[in-house]
């Protein structure tokens, strides 16, 4: 995936999160597509230094909306995605099934860290938010897979990249 | 993975540590670079036919019309106000549009708001919506700013709760508002008293402790239930829902009469 798309998918996902998702309403709940776009990124590219790069501009489209200290987002970002790389270089990604567990933990994993944060400045427990947003993120992933793949021209399933 | 790659990992999380460093600094230009983004174009002069420039104006009028409508509910809204003098002289009212309604992670709550510095907006700066609170400006940028919704964790108000009980108002002692994100908040630390009926209504009020924010501005009505633990064996929560967002486009932001000049 070149980094322009990379781009032009996560300014849309950024206001689509932002805007479209709050007005459908799920519990006062919504999904992080960026993460998905984040784990899409690393199963389905070859090159190391792109995914590093890619995550981490994700990472910073993040930091421009939110009130945490800005940086915060693009190293979670980068420091999850090179356990995933960690991951990928042990096990075949690409089936949907694993994605999702993917997404899903991933999701988990960077609301949790984020929680944590809250937690320890605030002394509020926000840990119940991550599992809620990770299940959302989870539900919302195939059909936000589905866009990418028709956009970005990925091969089906099943097909082998060099580890 | 290779060591050039490792390389990069580590340039990338360093740089990320520089950002977070100077966070104030980049944060501010993200802000601008987004506001240009969401912010309308300007007009340009329409050239055309008679009919066209007419049927442009037209519309042009309507608009303004509309604008003028709203701008005297504002101007009676801060007149309202003024006259509950909640604001000391020094402090002045602007009216904001509410640009996006929501913080791009799910665990804060801020909005963005189209006035800046340029307008006199500086940190801290209260963000009210008729008598309700709403949150404190807490990124500045030129053209537009962000602000802390009091429903974030990082949001803590000193509060009195205001409770009504057989047409009468009782005030308790004061508490601490604490944002549980999803619009909701919770009080903690207020001395309050079991009793067997519970309140038909209740309301928390800023209380002014601090001098932070002033005395007597709605943070949201209260819900309290009954609850029990091993520990504890019964006890109360107090819910408190702030007013909805989604509801609302223009808000009043407090700022400094030096300034503005």
């Amino acid at each position: 995936m070149k980094l322009y798309i990379t781009l032009i998918f996560g300014v849309l996902f950024l206001f689509t999160g932002i805007v479209v998702f709050p007005i459908l309403g799920f519990h006062n709940e919504r999904p992080d597509l960026l993460i998905i776009l984040c784990v899409y990124i690393i199963v389905y590219n070859n090159s190391r230094q792109s995914i590093l790069l890619q995550t981490w501009l994700i990472g910073l489209l993040k930091d421009s909306l939110t009130l945490d200290l800005f940086g915060l987002h693009s190293l979670l970002c980068i420091l999850l995605s090179y356990t995933l790389l960690k991951l990928k270089q042990t096990m075949h990604l690409t089936n949907s099934f694993v994605l999702l567990i993917l997404i899903f933990f991933y999701t988990f994993q960077y609301y949790l860290l984020n929680s944590i944060i809250v937690y320890i400045f605030c002394n509020v427990d926000l840990a119940n938010t991550a599992f809620k947003c990770a299940i959302y993120t989870t539900l919302v992933a195939p059909f936000t897979i589905l866009v990418l793949r028709v956009f970005t021209h990925e091969p089906p399933e099943g097909y082998l990249y060099e580890v | 993975m290779k060591y050039y790659q490792h390389i990069l990992l580590v340039c990338l999380a360093l740089l990320s540590c520089v950002f977070m460093f100077y966070s104030s600094y980049f944060s501010s230009w993200s802000l601008t670079s987004f506001t240009f983004l969401l912010s309308n174009p300007e007009k340009k002069e329409v050239k055309g036919n008679k009919d066209e420039i007419i049927s442009h104006l037209q519309k042009q009028l309507a608009s303004k019309q509309l604008e003028i409508i709203h701008l005297q509910q504002t101007l009676a809204n801060i007149e309202a106000l003024q006259k509950e003098a909640f604001l000391d002289s020094s402090r002045n009212l602007i009216s904001a549009k509410v640009l996006l309604k929501r913080d791009s992670t799910s665990h804060r709550n801020s909005f963005v708001i189209n006035k800046g510095k340029r307008d006199g907006v500086q940190l801290g700066a209260l963000v009210t919506f008729k008598k309700n609170l709403l949150g404190i400006v807490s990124k500045l940028s030129a053209k537009s700013s962000m602000v802390l919704h009091v429903s974030d964790p990082y949001m803590h108000i000193p509060v009195f709760l205001m409770v009504k009980k057989q047409q009468a108002f009782t005030i308790y002692d004061e508490g601490i508002c604490v944002g549980q994100s999803k619009q909701k908040c919770k009080i903690k630390f207020i001395q309050w008293f079991a009793e067997k009926a519970l309140p038909e209504a209740a309301v928390a009020l800023t209380s002014g402790f601090g001098n932070r924010y002033p005395q007597g501005l709605i943070v949201g009505n209260v819900t309290i239930k009954k609850s029990t633990t091993q520990r504890e064996k019964q006890h109360y929560l107090l819910n408190v829902n702030p007013i909805a967002l989604d509801k609302i486009y223009n808000v009043m932001v407090t700022v400094n009469q030096d300034v503005r000049k």
